[in-house]
């Protein structure tokens, strides 16, 4: 109890020091703040380092860290109520032009306080997931997966794999993170034309989309007649975990050796021909390099299944087993991978499913841990969003800082009534997209010009108040509104300008399809992003301190009508 | 003002009134010796005396008293013999209120205010007086410059820092105001204190020292760890005003102060705000209404009377005095009116009743003495007596 007391006593006078030489910090909270953090940021690293895990048991990484946000929700409560607590300006307190700068940032820091729970669960969890087994481990596992893949079909609506059960098809797969084509087509021997893969999609995690071509039941001479022609039936192997920047370039000197020694030699035409030819983006060199050896023509040889049993077992033994491994041996002894699903065995074979599935998800998630490939870490849309939420939290707040509880209420409803109606008008009256972009716009400027006039009384109404919420809430995203309507005016991001970065992108269905590269996806990402920072910026480190921070210290300060 | 102070501080300890004695001898500290050990001296034994009263009680054990006095008297002492150089305070005006008016038109009840002049100087006290829905608080409201008004200007004379703010917001940075209705505050008596004096620019080692000071002048040692929910209605009055003063306003506007004060509590505030507003360091404007027309007269310098939105009298209390033309005194007897009016008979001017009072009108030459001999030696017992006569009391039934 005596401890306690002490903090208490040392938190007290720290609080009182704070509060006489630093009042507006000390209002909204820092102190309490900072000892909230050095509190609960050590907990919840312990908390995540405590997670029990295994190889067989990997906690959900994005589960934890969504549940971070539970007590990072409880910390913002209390943060708004620290901050709606003490309120200097509607106390009329000595102010200075620092103030008024730091006022924004301060909030915005503030509300990021708590958002580190949810990231340090998540990325130190992740981290530990990924130490679970080294790197050569996983690729040979990996190694193993893959190559056995040609045993199984992915059935995509299900996320289960299964055995094949057709003939004399081919299959094409193709894949990415957006879309999703599982075709069927008859195989016609002549028609070279089909196989179909497109690089695309690259980045700093080499996002690569791929596709898979397989023929199965081959004959000898099927065999031998694929080996001496171009292009020649194929096994590209699915890798649905080659895709991230940390696997290929730890594991390709190792790859090789197990799925391409006994394929004939890489012939250019395949996916060179999309690179030399086409030219559909700029790659390095090591990415050539990579793709020209990862996609050698191979054969399939169904024995190899077998090493897949031998890396599942190598888990097994190293106390890292995930799956049943004896029954998945089984079922491969009873030859079940060519029955078909409606057979007595149909059982058996989703037990196989479930097995694999599991087996080729857990690896695909721990690399992903390894990789560190989970959107609170690498994607910058996430935290671009995030900010945006936190930033109108902070406008909405500051807004509540600087009125009445009453004027707060009503001009929340109105700001947010006026265009939900307007929307519902517009939608009756069907107007098209252009009519709707620049009436809101109309209603902006006219509405802002309308809060200047209402402000110069000598009186403060309510609807000043109101009506000067709209500049409150939207000059920050003025930039990017005036970068659309010029988009819309010019139709600015279809100049011929722009012609130079369309390449050629062939599809199963149009081979002459065109479409932007990244370059020009960039490009007008870059614009975008630009325009909405160079308007955050713009907002608070300028328009904010100087011209509406002012304005409402001026309204705060009028006398009311009666 | 420091003779006046010993002299008073003197006559506290004679009367064992260590309350007084402590309270005048720090204030005296505060305003002459803040920078030396005596003051250091006297805010310790006003502290030690403050933590010794129990909650309710209103003095203290037969021994500590003793104790007690010996210090303040030997502090006395050591200050007495201190050279202390004395600063004339000058009456400057801090607001000038001229033919300020405000209507308003609500659908049920029409109320028009004003005109009304006053000028609020530095060191004064102005007391707002008249009946319910007579405009008190509407005249405070339009000084505050919370509502707007519509005829009229305001002219203020504040010591305005180099605020980056609107003239309005500084100038509401120098009014301190009080409603009858005080707002509720969060955190503790301390933490409130210590922050409103820091936002009105008190930092530092000057922040400890104000903040100490007020809460042991104003007897709420005990009571700075406490919140809005633990402390009564009085002590919410006390604390609020401690508030205001930590940050030293120019102005000071207090609606309805005493209403909820028992008799030795309003004698008290009335003290108090009759030192602060008569300080030498920083002397204050304060303007307060009230329905105690006594309690506020003692101590206001001004008065202003209002009746259906308008003055009836507007000005310094002497000035008042020179318009009355007979004596008025008031008593309370057994006695029926008729039989005081026969005893009387001749020498009153007018005898009336409100309620158990009866008012008597005699000539102004007349002293009061004569008329209370009389009913004396005719056997009436009186219960109550105050002359009026220099009183804006009697405006109510004129």
């Amino acid at each position: 109890m005596k401890v306690l007391e002490s903090i208490k006593q040392y938190f007290n006078k720290k609080s009182a020091y704070w509060a006489a030489n630093y009042p507006k910090a000390w209002s909204l909270g820092w102190l309490t703040q900072f000892s909230i953090a050095v509190i609960i940021y050590p907990i919840t690293f312990l908390v995540s380092m405590l997670i029990p895990m295994s190889l067989a048991d990997t906690p959900d990484v994005n589960m934890w860290y969504s549940l971070g946000y539970i007590p990072a929700s409880f910390w913002g409560i209390f943060i708004i109520y620290r901050l709606i607590k003490y309120n200097s300006e509607k106390l009329f307190g000595n102010r200075n032009w620092l103030h008024n700068f730091l006022e924004l940032p301060t909030y915005i820091l503030q509300f990021i306080m708590p958002l580190v729970i949810p990231f340090i669960l998540g990325f130190v969890i992740m981290v530990r997931i990924g130490l679970l087994i080294d790197s050569q481990q996983l690729n040979d596992s990996k190694i193993a997966f893959e190559e056995a893949q040609p045993f199984f079909t992915f059935d995509y609506s299900s996320g289960n794999y299964a055995f094949r059960d057709y003939e004399n098809d081919y299959y094409f797969y193709y894949e990415n993170e957006y879309s999703y084509l599982h075709e069927m087509y008859r195989y016609h021997e002549n028609d070279k034309a089909y196989y179909n893969y497109i690089v695309s999609g690259y980045n700093d995690n080499y996002n690569i989309e791929e596709s898979q071509y397989i023929y199965e039941n081959l004959t000898d001479e099927d065999v031998k007649r694929a080996n001496d022609s171009i292009p020649r039936y194929r096994v590209i192997m699915r890798d649905s975990i080659g895709g991230h920047k940390g696997i290929f370039e730890n594991s390709r000197p190792k790859l090789y050796p197990y799925y391409f020694y006994e394929f004939p030699p890489y012939r250019d035409q395949y996916v060179g021909s999309h690179f030399e030819g086409e030219d559909i983006f700029s790659v390095d060199s090591l990415k050539q390099i990579y793709f020209h050896d990862r996609y050698k023509d191979v054969n399939f040889v169904r024995q190899k299944y077998s090493k897949l049993l031998t890396h599942m077992n190598n888990f097994k033994k190293g106390d890292k087993a995930i799956f049943n491994i004896d029954e998945l041996m089984s079922l491969y002894n009873n030859n079940v991978y060519s029955v078909k699903k409606e057979s007595a065995l149909a059982e058996k074979v989703g037990t196989f499913d479930r097995l694999v599935s599991n087996y080729r998800n857990q690896i695909n998630y721990i690399q992903e841990c390894k990789d560190r490939d989970f959107f609170f870490v690498y994607d910058d849309g996430f935290y671009g969003v995030l900010f945006g939420f936190i930033f109108g939290l902070v406008l909405v707040f500051s807004l509540f800082k600087n009125m009445s509880w009453v004027e707060f209420l009503v001009g929340l409803f109105v700001v947010f009534l006026i265009p939900i109606l307007l929307g519902i008008f517009m939608a009756i009256t069907k107007w098209d997209e252009d009519q709707v972009f620049f009436a809101f716009w109309f209603l902006f400027i006219g509405l802002t010009i309308w809060s200047l006039i209402e402000r110069r009384g000598k009186i403060r109404r309510k609807r000043g108040a109101i009506l000067f919420m709209i500049p409150h809430l939207c000059m920050a995203f003025v930039p990017i509104a005036i970068l659309v309507t010029l988009d819309e005016i010019y139709n600015f991001w279809e100049w011929s300008y722009f012609d130079k970065y369309l390449v050629h992108t062939p599809t199963s269905y149009d081979p002459k399809n065109m479409s932007y590269n990244y370059e020009y996806r960039y490009m007008k990402e870059a614009s975008v992003s630009t325009m909405i920072t160079v308007g955050y910026l713009l907002y608070i480190f300028i328009l904010y301190p100087l011209w509406i921070k002012v304005e409402w210290l001026k309204f705060l300060a009028k006398p009311k009508k009666s | 003002m420091k003779q006046n102070i010993v002299a008073e501080v003197v006559h506290y300890l004679k009367n064992n009134n260590i309350e007084n004695a402590s309270k005048r001898l720090l204030d005296l500290c505060w305003y002459y010796l803040r920078e030396t050990l005596e003051y250091e001296e006297a805010l310790l034994i006003r502290k030690e005396y403050n933590l010794s009263k129990t909650l309710g009680q209103k003095e203290i054990d037969k021994a500590d008293i003793e104790l007690f006095r010996n210090k303040l008297e030997k502090l006395l002492d050591q200050i007495s013999a201190l050279e202390i150089e004395e600063e004339k305070v000058e009456t400057e005006p801090l607001i000038v209120v001229d033919n300020l008016e405000k209507t308003f038109n609500h659908i049920s009840k029409k109320f028009k205010f004003g005109p009304v002049s006053i000028t609020i100087n530095k060191g004064e006290i102005v007391g707002v007086v008249g009946e319910n829905g007579n405009g008190k608080t509407t005249f405070l409201r339009l000084l505050q410059e919370e509502i707007s008004k519509d005829e009229g200007a305001l002219t203020h004379f504040y010591n305005i820092e180099n605020l980056p703010a609107s003239e309005i917001y500084k100038r509401k940075n120098r009014t301190a105001f009080i409603p009858q209705r005080i707002p509720r505050w969060r955190g503790t008596l301390m933490e409130n204190l210590i922050y409103f004096a820091s936002i009105h620019g008190y930092k530092g080692s000057l922040n400890e020292k104000i903040v100490n000071y007020v809460i042991h002048r104003m007897g709420l040692t005990a009571f700075t760890g406490l919140t809005w929910n633990q402390i009564s209605t009085g002590y919410k009055l006390r604390f609020e005003l401690a508030k205001m003063l930590v940050w030293e306003p120019d102005v000071l506007i207090l609606d309805e102060p005493l209403a909820n004060l028992d008799i030795q509590a309003t004698q008290n505030l009335l003290d108090d705000l009759k030192f602060f507003s008569n300080s030498t360091i920083h002397p204050i404007g304060i303007l307060l209404t009230s329905q105690q027309l006594h309690e506020v007269e003692q101590v206001s310098d001004k008065v202003l009377f209002l009746r259906n939105g308008l003055p009836v009298f507007c000005g310094n209390k002497k000035d008042f005095e020179a318009t009355r033309n007979q004596r008025i005194i008031e008593i309370s007897v057994d006695s029926r009116a008729e039989e005081i009016d026969q005893i009387l008979d001749g020498m009153v001017n007018q005898i009336s009743t409100l309620n158990k009072i009866i008012r008597i009108s005699f000539p102004k030459e007349m002293a009061s003495n004569k008329v209370l001999s009389k009913l004396l030696n005719a056997g009436i017992e009186l219960t109550y007596f105050r002359d009026i006569t220099n009183s804006t009391v009697q405006l109510f039934n004129d």
